[in-house]
């Protein structure tokens, strides 16, 4: 056990000093059990199939294995669903003499037992993952993410190595697209790509109706393409527009057009050479104001992308270079020397650890026989690193058992490569394989992770954690109805997803408090998402720091990314964003409804207002205790549309977003219960533990991760809640770096 | 492949509408199990979220019956649809676990296991029939099976209480569910994409996964069980894919038939992307790219929206309907809507000649839902149309079985019309008589 666990421990000493409650499981625990659960949760069939009955009649030690029943029970008792409505209530003291016993037990058995750090399965690279470690091995950036279909989610993230699989159709996914990433990297004279036409159409990129479009185009190799774009609109004649094309902000083409009765609404540029790889080309069209126009608006058509119609010599590009570091021009390697000093080092790199002679004796055999083959060095080298990439010790993040029972430290390798997967979603850099090579790693773990945080690539982190953590990244499903808000497009999804991101990314940068997620009275806005908010003052495409007053906006919970992905398509649901805050501000997720009873039918509610069919529902004792605590904190968030827009009245009748929480409390707009939610700053620091330990470790949380997540939600407090801590401090656990010893044959 | 294209088809593409001559350009040329010399095959198309009962099963057994309004698009195919009602997957329901219905639904359909129920560790339900029949027929054709759906089930928050992974109907093991292809152009690329291949790149392929698979075995054995399962998948996947290399290096198979090209991407409407996944399905036939096809139409309990049959709300929202008479409309109108792109593709295994007779008759076409009427859930009334399959089915009529007969009875039925001895799936207690009358 490591100095870690030694701090942690007295860390939870202090911190449960001050909650050791007087209250004994004899004296105020067992009666109030017996008095006011047992007669619904005792005798042949208990209520939702929950003895309390039973639990009471053992003895204190032997009550308190059964952890799970006891902590749902602080849960209902806590968040005042128990006892439910209607049935006699015992003094709110006794109440919380009760979840203050079970608490502190549970503090308690978490501080003498040693942390488990337990096991993750073999995790295969998802596709954000992949093409970033492709992009960082080989240089260049191909985005074959956008070729792969979408990964599987597990726990509400999608790098869990339990659900994570593999399939023959994936398979051949994956060979296609290392087949196009050799193309790309390991430039051949001889084997340019045929020139092909590829159209993205605005309509399909939710771009419709636009005066400026763009698209993220691959380019296959180095080489000349022509780009072309086109325009809708019969434009009254002798109106004139300009069309401009550029590739990574350099203009590439332009030209004025002058309408006609029938003119070519289309420019094409002249060949430009592109480099291989992912460029972003964006299109624009403005009339201009000579002769003076005033019909109705163009809009741009497409983007089309043809060639590559010439490839650039392999002897001039960057890419050969990169990669041919003998320097011998091509079509003169010496194969034998070259082939060592070219796929060692990419293996190590690709592997994540050193790797063996036999490995690498594997790769040479299979580029000499390619090389018998095809006659080509260079085309030995693509087969060579294609075999890399569907390696399966590139493919696959393995973790090996060390010899010997009990938790053991990961390997240098495995903690460098967890390190970088969860900061950056790639494969570690030369400096942080270095400190792992040298054994310096746990040392100066910390300072590696603070270097990475500040490097460019963690807005993978900003990325990946915000999107599926706040559900942001469900804003490319959601599909508004077109009819009742036409406002909302692709450009506008972007704008609210990039709000939240920069936010995020603001308070991690700027170490600020994590409660800041909950009311920081800052955020990023563009043109359009201000108009969006109301919000004056805030011209053109970039966005901006903007400091907010609360009143309306401040806050994840006001973010139209989440106000929108938290609603029906049609209108908002009280449940939905209820269940929201529950599920990742709050970490108390609401029970799933019990059997008996039928699902959840506020989706269904039409007649009536939306509050009164809730408040029919939740009479139904079943329901009640559940939607008790959910419904009030949807209720609070209707101000704001089912696209996020504030509103203070739905059609004639004004919003009521008024609400009583079960503890209580009282709110009558979104700001007092966001100041109501944001006093739970422990719950709140524990959820985001949680949840940014499952993303790290990628499996999921269970009960003996208890002791670590409370351990490291400690850490955050002591340190002022700040955001920055939470990370490292979860590079730092246990959990993050060690690993649970084999367990008996058979168990997995 | 014979050259005998008689009529044209239209695979839409990216806006624009690519020429096609689609289902008629290969007449298979193998051995069979059918009387007509066609091989036997079989296609689960899945109906989400289930359905408005009431409009969808029709009030007389037997051949004099009046079609509902549900199954009113299927009106000219009559004669070859065969209505059945009273099936039931029991281990839908919850038997103690809770929440999840539509999860479990998806998952014991064609399995006839309870799922465990999980979000993400130990997954585990059952083998699919259809992949009990895809790996039984796997050497017969390029690809096993092919799994396509028209909206992805991989969504961020949990699915249900269960991970999104239950979402699937096809499982390959009963640990490994297969995720549906939702991307046309990806689905057409797993079908043809090893054809433009020359020798050379086979070649290179070949020797790449050669190489993967050797790492992946040694890799494998270092490791423990649950990291094993992983490898070994990918050792699978691996020789699945290095089996289909070598076929094209045999023969010239396995190119698309002249003039087909790959869809661009994804359509934009849902009318166009359900036909054209339904066009791929009836292309994996007549080319005898696979012989094996599940397709959901969305995902169970799932999200899609049906502007183009006037409703812009959710499905699943509606279909706790309550009773309330728009919601049950909007309902009856989302089903209505999938029926109609189901009966434009009988209307193709129509067309499409094969061996002595249309592709239709050698095809056993399955229209199903693991639910009845969504509003409660029920597991145990399923909506169940049968087409085609000659001498397996006798169209025309409607059948009610026994309150509860599993499922899995059908599915026997179906693994028999393929050939492919099954004693027992999941909850099975026999197999369905799809020739008789029962009542």
């Amino acid at each position: 056990m490591g100095a870690g666990v030694r701090q942690g421990v007295l860390a939870l000493l202090i911190l449960t000093a001050g909650t050791a409650a007087g209250a004994t499981y004899e004296d105020a625990v067992r009666p109030l059990l017996h008095s006011h659960c047992s007669s619904c949760h005792g005798g042949e069939s208990p209520a939702g199939g929950f003895a309390v009955e039973r639990l009471v009649s053992l003895t204190e030690t032997e009550t308190l294995q059964e952890r799970a029943r006891w902590e749902l029970i602080a849960r209902r008792m806590r968040a005042g669903e128990m006892p439910p409505m209607g049935a006699p209530q015992p003094a709110r003291e006794q109440l919380s003499a009760v979840t203050e016993w079970i608490d502190t037990s549970y503090d308690r058995l978490d501080l003498t037992q040693p942390i488990d750090p337990g096991r993750v399965t073999a995790r295969r690279l998802n596709r954000v993952e992949y093409s970033n470690s492709v992009r960082d091995l080989l240089g260049v950036d191909m985005n074959p993410a956008a070729e792969l279909p979408p990964d599987p989610y597990g726990y509400g993230f999608d790098n869990i190595g339990d659900v994570l699989s593999m399939n023959a159709a994936l398979t051949e996914q994956y060979l296609k697209a290392a087949e196009r990433i050799t193309q790309a990297a390991i430039p051949i004279d001889a084997a340019t790509p045929p020139a092909t036409m590829q159209r993205y159409l605005a309509e399909r990129m939710g771009q419709d109706h636009q005066l400026r479009i763009h698209v993220d185009h691959a380019f296959p190799v180095d080489g000349e393409y022509t780009l072309k774009t086109a325009f809708y609109q019969a434009l009254k004649d002798g109106a004139r527009v300009r069309l401009k094309l550029a590739v990574d902000g350099r203009e590439v083409g332009a030209d004025v057009l002058q309408f006609y009765y029938q003119i070519d609404r289309a420019i094409e540029t002249p060949s430009v050479r592109i480099t291989a790889g992912r460029h972003r080309i964006d299109a624009t069209i403005e009339v201009l104001p000579e002769p003076p126009y005033k019909g109705s608006q163009p809009y741009l058509e497409y983007i089309q992308v043809y060639g590559p119609v010439a490839a650039t010599p392999a002897a001039e590009t960057a890419a050969y270079a990169r990669f041919f570091p003998c320097g011998h021009p091509p079509g003169q390697h010496d194969s034998a020397v070259c082939a060592r000093q070219i796929l060692p080092p990419l293996a190590r790199r690709a592997f994540r650890r050193p790797v063996t002679a036999d490995e690498i004796d594997g790769l040479l055999t299979l580029a000499a026989g390619e090389e018998a083959r095809s006659g080509s060095f260079e085309q030995s080298m693509r087969t060579a690193v294609q075999a890399l990439l569907v390696s399966p010790n590139f493919l696959f993040r393995v973790e090996r058992d060390a010899p010997g029972t009990g938790p053991h430290p990961l390997s240098p390798y495995e903690l460098s490569t967890r390190l970088s997967y969860f900061l950056w979603s790639s494969l570690p850099d030369e400096d942080l394989a270095r400190q792992a090579e040298d054994g310096r790693l746990n040392a100066s773990l910390r300072q590696q992770a603070e270097r990475m945080l500040a490097d460019p690539k963690a807005s993978a982190l900003v990325e990946n954690f915000t999107g599926q953590w706040l559900q942001t990244r469900n804003l490319a499903v959601t599909k508004p109805d077109p009819e009742l808000f036409p406002e909302f497009d692709g450009e506008l999804a972007e704008a609210m997803r990039t709000e939240t991101e920069m936010v995020f990314a603001a308070i991690l940068k700027e170490d600020r408090s994590l409660l800041e997620f909950l009311d920081g009275k800052f955020t990023f806005l563009n043109e359009r998402l201000a108009n969006h908010y109301g919000i004056p003052g805030v011209a053109g495409d970039e966005f901006r720091r903007v400091e907010l007053d609360g009143a309306q906006r401040s806050g994840v919970l006001t973010h139209a990314s989440v106000l929108t992905v938290s609603s029906y398509p049609t209108r908002t649901s009280a449940v939905i964003r209820g269940k929201w805050v529950l599920d990742n501000i709050l970490n108390e997720p609401p029970p799933p409804p019990p059997p008996d009873v039928p699902a959840l039918d506020e989706s269904a509610v039409s007649g009536g207002t939306m509050r009164q069919q809730l408040e029919k529902h939740r009479a139904h004792a079943a329901c009640a205790a559940c939607h008790a605590r959910m419904d009030p904190l949807g209720f609070g968030l209707e101000n704001y549309d089912a696209i996020g827009r504030w509103r203070d009245h739905e059609g004639e009748a004004p919003i009521d977003a008024s609400g009583v929480l079960p503890g209580g409390q009282t709110f009558e707009t979104p700001s007092e219960l966001k100041a109501i939610i944001a006093e739970n700053k422990d719950a709140f620091a524990r959820a985001l533990v949680e949840k940014m330990l499952t993303y790290a470790t990628g499996r999921g949380m269970e009960i003996s991760d208890r002791p670590a997540i409370k351990r490291i939600a400690a850490r955050v407090k002591e340190s002022g809640y700040r955001f920055r801590e939470l990370i490292l401090a979860v590079v730092e656990s246990e959990t993050f770096r060690m690993r649970s010893a084999k367990r008996a044959e058979g168990d997995s | 492949m014979k050259p005998t294209l008689s009529r044209r088809h239209l695979l839409r593409g990216m806006g624009t509408a690519i020429g096609l001559p689609l289902l008629d350009a290969m007449i298979p040329s193998f051995a069979s199990a059918t009387p007509s010399g066609a091989p036997p095959r079989l296609i689960i198309v899945y109906a989400p979220s289930g359905m408005i009962m009431p409009y969808w099963t029709p009030a007389e057994t037997g051949a004099a019956f009046e079609y509902p309004r549900t199954l009113e698009p299927l009106a000219r195919h009559r004669d070859d649809v065969l209505v059945l009602s009273g099936l039931a997957a029991n281990n839908g329901n919850a038997l103690g676990d809770g929440a999840g219905d539509h999860a479990r639904a998806a998952s014991s359909y064609l399995t006839g296991v309870h799922p465990r129920k999980t979000e993400g560790a130990d997954i585990q339900c059952g083998r699919s029939m259809d992949q009990i029949a895809a790996d039984h027929l796997a050497s017969k054709t390029r690809l096993p099976s092919l799994e396509l759906t028209c909206e992805d089930s991989r969504q961020i928050g949990s699915c249900d209480s269960y991970s999104c992974v239950y979402q699937s109907i096809s499982w390959k093991s009963e640990t490994q569910p297969l995720p549906p292809e939702m991307n046309p152009r990806r689905a057409f690329e797993r079908m043809f994409g090893d054809a433009s291949l020359s020798p050379a790149q086979r070649e290179s392929r070949r020797s790449v996964l050669d190489h993967a698979r050797v790492e992946t075995g040694k890799l494998a054995r270092e490791l423990g069980p649950a990291d094993q399962r992983k490898l070994d998948e990918y050792l699978t996947a691996i020789r699945e894919v290095e089996t289909r290399i070598e076929r094209a290096g045999r023969s010239d198979e396995g190119a698309p038939p002249a003039g087909v090209e790959a869809p661009a991407g994804m359509p934009s409407s849902y009318r166009e992307h359900a036909q054209l996944m339904f066009d791929l399905c009836a292309l994996a036939f007549s080319s005898d790219t696979t012989r094996v096809i599940t397709f959901m139409l969305a995902r169970e309990g799932g999200l899609q929206t049906y502007p183009e049959a006037g409703v812009p709300e959710a499905h699943h929202s509606c279909t706790h309907h309550r009773d309330q008479p728009d919601l049950i409309e909007k309902v009856a109108k989302i089903n209505e809507f999938h029926v109609q792109q189901f009966s434009y593709f009988l209307d193709k295994l129509k067309a499409a000649p094969d061996g002595d007779g249309r592709l239709l008759d050698h095809t056993a076409v399955v229209y199903g839902a693991s639910i009845g009427d969504p509003n409660v859930h029920d597991h145990n009334n399923l909506p169940t149309l049968l087409a085609g399959a000659k001498g397996l089915v006798r169209g025309g009529r409607h059948v009610r079985h026994p309150k509860d007969t599993p499922v899995t009875n059908l599915h026997l039925a179906l693994l028999d019309f393929l050939g492919v001895p099954v004693g027992r799936l999941g909850d099975s207690s026999g197999r369905l008589d799809l020739l008789g009358d029962l009542a």
